[in-house]
């Protein structure tokens, strides 16, 4: 199964969702393909399109999906990662009018230089995207949250003890 | 005695990554405050009357935007008052700019945690909060370049 998730934002991001379902008509993803599509309208009938999918749900998905295709925000691509799971990512754009600016951009290519995720701006390389992840040997990621946090609290400790 | 701290971002991404803390949040007299949509309504039932909310807005809709802003700045102005918290721990964005800014007019501590999305520049509410932040924080060591002053703790995630 193939979940494509576009994030919950307000500003629609149609043009990946339009590419993958031309893929499944065209016979080029022959998976299953589930979207998330958060406030895009989107309807389609050979994908299962959602709007608002709750937390837990959400992360059904992620467990059970072999690829993942996100836009660029952070919180879906931890997530995937987190659950070990092989990760599209493609980038909202401001010229699209997806995003307020091209910050989605920086993530991915951070990511994609460190080997965590596969990537492309262009939604018309989907297909060839698909095919490089299922040979795709991704990097682990390791999380930093404990560390995180750790050093976090006693950051704010200071600052209180003043 | 458990000191007050106010915890606070816009809706989305910033407050996913806020809601990472919450391990620590009652190691405070914490409150928790972002903006009321379809997502975070239901928080009021599990943190009651420590979770409160700012009003929807972003900067794309400029006329609303600014009677939003108008009203946030005021809401956070009375919030502030009746916490009276330490300090202001935000991931922004320009939603938590007004608590911020009267909180460090009115004695306490602001804390900002840039956010793991800006890998290369500086957003907007950081690069204007950095001014005055008594403790600013990034997750990406390439961010000391533009935050010199900057504590460097890895990613949140």
């Amino acid at each position: 199964m193939i979940f494509l998730t576009v994030g919950t934002q307000d500003k629609p991001f149609t043009r990946i969702i339009q590419a993958v379902e031309q893929a499944v008509i065209d016979g080029k993803i022959t998976d299953e393909v589930i979207v998330q599509a958060g406030n895009t309208k989107y309807e389609s009938k050979v994908l299962t399109v959602l709007n608002y999918v709750p937390f837990d749900e959400f992360n059904n998905y992620l467990l059970k999906a072999d690829i993942i295709i996100t836009h660029g925000g952070v919180g879906s691509i931890l997530n995937a990662l987190k659950l070990k799971k092989k990760v599209i990512a493609v980038p909202r754009l401001e010229k699209y009018g997806e995003h307020i600016n091209d910050h989605q951009l920086q993530v991915i290519k951070k990511m994609t230089e460190q080997g965590y995720i596969l990537s492309t701006e262009d939604e018309n390389k989907i297909v060839e995207k698909i095919k490089e992840a299922e040979i795709f040997e991704a990097k682990e990621y390791v999380s930093n949250t404990e560390n995180f946090i750790q050093s976090f609290k006693q950051v704010l400790d200071s600052v209180l003890e003043d | 005695m458990k000191k007050k701290v106010i915890f606070i971002s816009s809706t989305g991404g910033h407050f996913s990554e806020l809601m990472i803390l919450k391990p620590i949040f009652e190691d405070y007299d914490f409150h928790l405050i972002t903006e009321k949509t379809a997502s975070t309504i239901s928080l009021k039932e599990e943190y009651k009357d420590k979770m409160h909310y700012l009003v929807y807005g972003t900067r794309v809709k400029k006329i609303t935007y600014f009677f939003k802003t108008t009203f946030n700045t005021i809401k956070s102005l009375g919030l502030f008052i009746k916490i009276r918290p330490k300090a202001v721990v935000t991931t922004g964005t320009h939603t938590a700019m007004p608590m911020c800014i009267i909180g460090k007019l009115l004695g306490a501590k602001i804390v900002f945690i840039e956010t793991y999305a800006n890998v290369f520049t500086p957003t907007g509410s950081g690069k204007f909060i950095y001014k005055f932040a008594d403790k600013f924080i990034v997750q990406w060591e390439d961010m000391l370049k533009v935050y010199p002053k900057a504590t460097y703790l890895g990613g949140i995630f």
